[in-house]
């Protein structure tokens, strides 16, 4: 027990200062943000592409009635399908019961960007 | 004096409630051995292992977490055959064969393993310490358990046996605890902890109130005698 123990410490030692070990169990979570954040990206682009306006064109635009609305976001609906927590018999192993639930539960929709014409030349 | 009635009727409700305990009890740990058995094909294609990949490249974590899961595995169903009165009544030689078995894996494998895979083990620092202490639980209360019966003290070897056998138990308590807090839809990490310290510290509590009851009955054996 002893030499486990010093054992442990020692390799622990080691072992702590690398940063793959420090994220070890935090890997997971972060992938979970990974999902969501192309998503919100996606949305916060279409946004400013929409924003963004050169008054010149817009004049032109104006003097041939070619007005085009600013494009409609829609934003991004992250439905979050909540399906029944189910267990098994293979459940009661060392497995982590959290994985299959967030792969699951996170659905984003794509971001679609519309822009109507009013008047036809 | 109870009639004859009345004592079928309080040995047919004690022989419900022992069911009422050991029936899950059973279950469970076959389960969780039935389950351990797939580790030995050592694949590395298990959610535990690819979580810890850093970990296992460790040699010494990798023996050591095969080593752990063996005793564990084994000292889960050894306990059933040892804690069964049939067996302690009828077969001796069984209970006195499988103890020394038992007393072996825990000191020599399961607590010396348990204790290096503790440091590196899911959690804060609590839960490290915690894994820590239950190594070394394990380890002093089997020992005990040990040197009282060669002293040819029985209850005191029942007493520190118990105690042993709640250590060795937090293994299925746990998962029992984890899997129903995640039917309540709790975070994974939040569940992970409070399942670990509820599966410890109930366990100890269980056995302590089980020693209460047994040490109970032996006192009173002195005032009626």
């Amino acid at each position: 027990m002893v030499g486990a123990s010093i054992y442990g410490f020692v390799d622990y030692s080691k072992t702590k200062h690398n940063k793959r070990f420090s994220n070890l169990y935090r890997e997971t979570e972060t992938k979970e943000q990974a999902v969501v954040q192309p998503a919100i990206a996606e949305e916060e682009q279409s946004v400013s592409e929409s924003k963004t306006e050169i008054p010149g064109v817009k004049k032109e635009a104006a003097k041939n009635g070619n007005v085009s609305k600013p494009a409609i976001v829609k934003k991004p609906v992250k439905q979050k399908i909540q399906k029944p927590r189910k267990i098994s018999y293979k459940s009661f192993s060392r497995a982590p019961l959290r994985e299959d639930v967030i792969e699951k539960t996170i659905k984003v929709e794509p971001v679609k960007k519309e822009s109507v014409k009013t008047k036809e030349q | 004096m109870p009639n004859s009635r009345m004592l079928t009727l309080q040995q047919s409700t004690r022989f419900f409630f022992k069911m009422l305990f050991w029936l899950p009890v059973t279950v469970f740990s076959l389960l969780l051995i039935y389950n351990t058995v797939p580790y030995f094909s050592f694949s590395k294609n298990f959610s535990f292992i690819e979580e810890r990949s850093l970990l296992f490249e460790n040699g010494v974590y990798h023996s050591s977490f095969y080593i752990h899961i063996f005793a564990g595995a084994f000292c889960i169903l050894t306990a059933l055959v040892q804690l069964s009165r049939i067996v302690l009544k009828k077969a001796k030689a069984i209970h006195r064969w499988s103890g020394r078995v038992y007393v072996f894996v825990v000191l020599f494998l399961g607590a010396p393993t348990g204790l290096y895979l503790s440091f590196f083990a899911k959690g804060s620092i609590w839960e490290r310490s915690l894994f820590m202490f239950m190594a070394s639980f394990w380890f002093i209360s089997t020992f005990y358990g040990l040197t009282t019966i060669l002293k040819k003290n029985v209850l005191a070897h029942k007493v520190w046996m118990i105690r042993s056998y709640a250590m060795t138990m937090t293994a299925v308590t746990f998962r029992v605890y984890h899997i129903v807090f995640y039917l309540l839809g709790w975070d994974h990490l939040k569940n992970y902890e409070l399942s670990l310290w509820i599966s410890v510290l109930g366990n100890m509590l269980i056995a302590e109130w089980i020693i209460y009851r047994k040490s109970k009955s032996y006192l009173q054996t002195f005032s009626t005698s």
